[in-house]
């Protein structure tokens, strides 16, 4: 049994991979910047495919809901505005005064596919979950506590055929 | 191509590596340039044919 921490894992973000090929890894498909010196917690959530119960004339059957979204929050030091890029598109330059701004849209249908790959390894060993096309569904939380340092909390979203896990470990 | 990873973070390029202020020598698609803060160092040109085909 292998137990996993914080030091031991990376996180990148990247553009969303066009397919995902079944004879290479994962990561070796993906191309991305590394957030891992940033990242302080990581949260994959949902996924569920709830299973309900039917009554009919005298019997029960189960009653299969197709699965939700799959969601990853993380929350990693608040540095600079390229994670906000996720949700708001590139930032532009603002003249020449050294100064990058994202103008940030009210409209839909604008959203980035992107991809999420998070590994841990021991160098031996090593788990890796890939989700594609995901969605970053905040614009950014942030948060900065008197006695603290600043925060973001992003949020992505993607559908369970995007979400990919995998490992070398038999 | 050999890039320079210009950019503050480690990037990853189909499993390779590339550590702030670090020059490779990858394929990068041109449209990953500006996205992942690379400079581009040596663009070596595409292999031209040389001659045409005997029948």
């Amino acid at each position: 049994m292998t137990l996993w921490y914080g030091a031991q894992a990376s996180v990148k973000i990247g553009d969303a991979l066009s397919s995902v090929a079944t004879d290479s890894t994962l990561e070796s498909q993906f191309t991305g910047t590394d957030f891992s010196a940033e990242v302080k917690e990581i949260r994959f959530t949902g996924g569920e495919a709830s299973v309900d119960v039917l009554n009919v004339m005298g019997d029960q059957v189960k009653e299969e809901s197709r699965p939700g979204l799959k969601s990853v929050e993380f929350t990693m030091i608040f540095s600079d505005i390229d994670a906000l890029e996720w949700f708001g598109g590139s930032a532009s330059a603002i003249g020449a005064t050294g100064y990058e701004r994202i103008s940030f849209s009210d409209k839909t249908g604008s959203k980035e596919n992107k991809a999420i790959l998070f590994k841990v390894t021991d160098g031996t060993n090593t788990v890796v979950i890939l989700m594609n096309n995901a969605w970053f569904t905040t614009t950014g939380e942030i948060s900065l506590a008197a006695d603290g340092s600043a925060e973001l909390t992003m949020t992505a979203v993607c559908l369970i055929d995007d979400y990919y896990v995998e490992d070398n470990i038999s | 191509m050999k890039v320079k990873n210009i950019g503050l973070r480690p990037i990853s390029i189909k499993g390779k590596d590339i550590k702030p202020n670090q020059i490779a020598d990858i394929e990068v698609k041109k449209q990953d340039v500006e996205a992942l803060k690379l400079e581009i160092i040596e663009d070596k040109p595409k292999k031209s044919k040389k001659g045409g085909e005997s029948k």
